[in-house]
């Protein structure tokens, strides 16, 4: 008995001693903080951010490689917890949740064949695709499901991912494993930035709006009754839902598939009927609004397009005054659009809806008379992004005619040859580049030689034989220079002064030319935005627009694919731009490339082999029938929403009541 | 929430059945299993170490510093276990001889830990008490009615009587290693298709 | 010849896990990966003999010298225990490449009977100082084999499509009988080898 105890008391003390001695000699000192981090973070191991697991990641934290707002799933709390343990502080982010974007299951949808195989949607791809006759359709075999750490993610009935938004914390585990990239992380900023691609299911009348609306989404929330959602996801894209409702040209209605049954649904309608409803409310409701903490960013002219800018750079953070030179916002809407095609109060109510995010703006001032270009830019956090519009605009406008200079020492070539003698600048000695290619310019280079400009280049678009062809007078002289083939990237100057254009010729060569003057022979000044560079003290033209397209070369005064930017000869079209323009002006203020994206949907893609509606009668019957001003009644939205037939690229509904009609 | 003691007690019979509902404790259910005898003896041996664990470790959980609680937890469970393998030696030595090495074992069954640590030590004694006797309760009945099931099959008989007819051929397959696997596997299959709470 | 016949008994005949039903727990636990369950297996190999180094000593010079050995359990546990504290902070200084893939595995070791298993095992069959070790050893390797074998295995469960009952749980246990009934067809091969060796 004596022993046993005695042993025993022996074994745990010689035990204890030799572990005290052991935590002394291997001590290894640990940041303590790393430990407490850990404890922070949500254990779940699930390496959404980068790093093998939470101590990882915790360690990253602590060794200040990482931020504390690490933890994609942790959200914002846990966010906060770590930087209370790191002694910082972390802005709010923006909830990301997981979106599915395939809305026809394994019943509803064509099939190419029957699939038995491994239980995986990984596997499945391998054979064909698999099995769906839509190339991108969800394969229903819950690849995603099984690989969420947090549970969020469940089959529903129809074989596709529903996401539990309470528990999703978008970590991104299901987008990366999803082989056919359904599933993907959405969030306001996401969707606000992003064009339409080949790869998301996208409806007709969807892909073939200007601004991108989620059209389908919407008709489905007013078919739910859901009237507010849909305001809401046609903001998302259309800051202006109740103007378009009433002058919208509505491209997409000559799209919808409704057309070879009866006629369009009312898409547009639908859009007025939501946006009137707010409207009787009276109440405007504004979006997510992130904290400012972007870049300050003055926009110069306060028309449709600016003001669509204006609203998306105000959802992505930013700090945004309008300069406009009349006495109110609206542009051509406010001073060419007629009161009984569109009255002034919904103009009204809508640009005040907009200004109450918070959008600063200052009415009666001329950028370039009033207020200075370089006061503008002047301490290198601000941006200053140019949506002026057209020759014509300018005239309506400012009712003067004469030239006026909103980018330092450029007219627009028209003005130019316009205004008498004595209003054109005074050129004499100057170094004059004109871009253009029309006889038009070739005259205004005669006039800049007359007047004595020092040196005057032509920089053309097209090349020397298709200008022979157009009968132009190339003919040699001294002091004009004409290239051909090339565009211009990039404009720089100091203060108020234009000094130098980038240009690129034929073969891809940058060229810089030293310049005094710019003559623009567009019809608009194009979109371009400014940024100052601190360590020169020079400003510099970005080129926000190569948002377009895929295969833009670039080149400030010509967007290849979309055609000109000049022809916004539609209030949707000004509204797609500027919403491009907020998302270039964005990645560019992030200090991230402006990049095309890809896969986007453009004129010329050709998606799941959707032909084009040939017959339009149905179309201009119904055209004949629609009257703005009449407002929906609640029976008729729902009537056109149940009509909608949910088009995706392959699907629809097909046990609609389509059966009984035809 | 709060549970009554009746609750705490009965939960072991259900809802956190080990070890259908609790997969833990594994090896004593597949080792032990070949015969009901064996099976009562063992569950009969975990639930007395683990109602006196539970006990213990809830009075001294003020007690003990938190880094160390493992290890302490350890040597209680420990202590019991060698009162039990010393009584069972005394008493029920043929017994004791079948289960041979797997009563020191109950040392490190991840049931008894499991339940020091999730329960008895954040609750009072009597609720640990009610949590161990229930659990352990649970536990027993579970390994009867495994090693019945597996005697019945692999033998033909239940306790030691004869029950299936005359020419009854035993599944020799039943008492070996592959046998306990799968006949656990299949009635936790089976447990699975009863929603946890009735 | 006759450590042979060890290794073939400890590694396949009476594999620690699927024959001798020791050690279930990580087995279950630690399986859904083959690259984790490597590393348990050989956090285990590297435990198991090293306890069983130790526990041996401890059994024959104090236990059994001071005629206690009823306190055989409380003193190995305690034992192993501390081990295994002493091995992880060991690492952590020295071989922290070694720690950072071991490291996670080693509290679990403490309550993993296979090795207390082993430890009392070789005490009951009397094995010399050197048969334990090497008994101790290959017992680890036979639980490593096991183990990664049937990761290997359930790594695929993930795409198959299982019925719902049999999810996790249920068929992982059905899939170790399996592999129990594969090792089953060792046996014998110890005998036999035994008696080719002895001719």
């Amino acid at each position: 008995m004596l022993t046993a105890t005695i042993f025993l008391m022996g074994l745990g003390l010689v035990a204890s001693i030799i572990l005290v001695v052991a935590s002394k000699v291997f001590y290894v000192w640990e940041d303590p903080r790393i430990e407490e981090v850990s404890d922070v973070l949500l254990g779940a191991n699930c390496g959404g951010c980068g790093y093998a697991g939470c101590a990882a990641a915790a360690e990253a934290v602590v060794l200040k490689k990482a931020t504390p707002d690490i933890c994609v799933a942790g959200g914002f709390e846990i966010a906060k917890a770590v930087a209370e343990v790191m002694g910082m502080t972390v802005e709010e982010k923006e909830p990301e949740f997981s979106k599915s974007g395939c809305t026809y299951g394994f019943q509803d949808a064509d099939l190419k064949y029957e699939y038995d195989g491994l239980y995986d949607c990984r596997a499945a791809v391998l054979l064909y695709d698999g099995s769906k006759v839509c190339e991108i359709g969800c394969l229903g075999l819950g690849t995603c499901v099984n690989a969420c750490p947090f549970d969020a993610l469940t089959m529903g009935k129809s074989n596709l991912p529903v996401v539990d938004n309470d528990k999703c914390t978008g970590c991104g585990i299901c987008e990366e494993i999803c082989p056919k990239d359904i599933i993907t992380l959405s969030s306001a900023t996401i969707r606000l930035m992003s064009d339409q691609k080949l790869s998301e299911c996208t409806a007709p009348c969807q892909r073939h709006c200007p601004a991108e609306i989620d059209i389908p989404r919407y008709i489905c929330e007013i078919r739910a009754g859901n009237y507010e959602d849909a305001l809401k996801t046609i903001r998302e894209k259309n800051p202006f839902p109740l103007i378009c409702g009433w002058i919208c040209p509505a491209p997409c209605e000559e799209e919808c598939r409704r057309n070879l049954l009866d006629e369009p649904v009312a898409i547009n309608g639908l859009k007025k009927y939501v946006a009137d409803l707010e409207r009787e409310k009276g109440e405007y409701k504004l979006p997510y609004l992130p904290p400012v903490s972007g870049k300050k960013v003055s926009v110069i002219g306060g028309g449709i397009e600016g003001i669509t800018a204006s609203y998306f750079l105000r959802r992505l953070g930013h700090d945004v005054t309008i300069i406009e030179s009349t006495e109110k916002l609206g542009g051509i809407l406010r001073y060419v659009i007629s009161d009984d095609r569109l009255p002034k109060e919904v103009l009204d109510w809508e640009i005040e809806g907009i200004l109450s995010m918070g959008i600063k703006h200052r009415t009666g001032i001329a950028a370039g008379r009033d207020i200075s270009f370089d006061s503008m830019i002047e301490d290198g956090e601000n941006l200053v992004l140019v949506t002026t519009g057209g020759w014509d605009s300018s005239q309506i406008m400012n009712n003067s005619g004469k030239s006026g200079s909103i980018i330092p020492a450029s007219d627009l070539l028209l003005s130019f040859l316009m205004n008498s003698e004595s209003d054109r600048p005074s050129l004499k000695k100057k170094r004059v580049v004109i871009v253009g290619g029309g006889n038009s310019a070739l005259k205004a280079a005669n006039i800049c030689l007359e007047d004595g400009a020092s040196k005057v280049c032509l920089i053309f678009p097209f090349s020397r034989e298709e200008a022979i062809e157009r009968n132009m007078d190339i003919s040699l002289k001294s002091d004009l220079e004409i290239v051909f083939s090339s565009e211009i990237s990039e404009l720089n100057g100091i203060g108020n002064d234009l000094k130098q254009i980038t240009i690129r010729n034929e073969d891809g060569e940058m060229i810089e030319l030293e310049i005094d003057h710019l003559l623009i022979d567009s019809g608009r000044i194009p979109e371009m935005l400014f940024d100052l560079d601190k360590d020169s003290g020079r400003w510099r033209s970005v080129e926000v627009l190569k948002v377009f397209g895929q295969e833009n070369t670039g080149g400030i005064f010509a967007v290849k694919n979309i055609g000109r930017p000049t022809d916004l000869e539609r209030v949707v079209v000004a509204v797609g731009i500027g919403r491009k323009l907020a998302r270039g002006l964005h990645l560019h203020s992030k200090g991230e490339e402006i990049s095309p994206e890809e896969k986007v949907i453009t004129d010329e893609s050709q998606v799941a082999n959707l032909f084009r509606i040939p017959n339009r009668q149905a179309l201009i019957n119904y055209r004949d029938k629609y009257d703005p001003s009449e407002i929906f009644t609640e029976e008729m939205s729902k009537e056109q929403a149940e009509r909608c037939l949910s088009c995706g690229l392959i699907c629809y509904k097909k046990d609609h009541q389509v059966c009984k009609l035809m | 929430m709060k549970k009554s003691l009746l609750q705490e007690f009965f939960k072991g019979f259900w809802e956190i059945l080990p070890p259908f509902r609790l997969v833990l404790g594994l090896c004593p259910i597949l080792a032990v299993t070949t015969l009901a005898e064996n099976g009562l003896g063992m569950g009969i041996a975990t639930t007395f170490v683990l109602f006196f664990s539970n006990i213990l470790i809830a009075l001294l959980k003020n007690v003990i510093p938190k880094k160390v609680r493992i290890a302490a937890f350890i040597i209680i469970i420990a202590t019991f276990v060698v009162i039990v393998e010393l009584v069972m030696k005394a008493y029920f030595f043929p017994i004791s001889q079948k289960l041979g090495l797997f009563i020191p074992l109950i040392v490190v069954n991840c049931i008894i830990l499991g339940r020091a640590e999730a329960f008895a030590s954040k609750n009072t004694v009597l609720r640990s008490a009610a949590d161990g006797l229930g659990v352990g309760l649970g536990f027993t009945m579970s390994l009867v009615l495994i090693s019945s099931l597996r005697e019945l099959l692999g033998a033909g008989s239940v306790f030691g009587i004869e029950v299936m007819w005359s020419g009854f051929e035993p599944f020799g397959f039943m008492v070996q290693a592959p046998g306990a696997f799968v006949c656990l596997g299949m009635i936790l299959a089976l447990i699975n298709l009863v929603p946890k709470k009735i | 010849m006759e450590y042979l016949v060890l290794a073939v008994n400890a590694i396949l005949v009476k594999n620690i896990l699927l024959a001798q039903y020791l050690g279930n727990c990580p087995f279950m636990g630690v399986s859904k990966k083959t690259d984790t369950a490597a590393g348990m297996g050989m956090a285990v190999i590297f435990v198991m003999t090293f306890a069983t180094f130790i526990t041996w000593f401890v059994h024959y010079y104090f236990l059994v010298a001071f005629n206690i050995e009823y306190l055989q359990t409380i003193v190995f546990i305690l034992v192993i225990a501390a081990l295994v504290q002493l091995i992880e902070m060991f690492l952590k200084k020295s071989v922290p490449a070694l720690y950072r893939s071991l490291g996670i595995f080693l509290p679990l070791i403490t309550t993993n009977c296979a090795i207390l298993g082993v430890a009392v095992l070789v005490i009951t069959k009397d094995f010399s100082f050197l048969q334990s070790i090497l008994y101790a050893f290959f017992s680890g390797i036979g639980f490593a084999l096991a183990l990664v074998i049937f990761a290997g295995i359930r790594e695929r469960f993930e795409i198959s499509h299982i019925p719902a009952a049999f999810k996790e749980m249920s068929i992982a246990l059905i899939t170790a009988g399996i592999i129990a009934m594969a090792f089953y067809g060792f046996k014998g091969l110890d005998t036999s080898l035994k008696s080719i060796l002895i001719k």
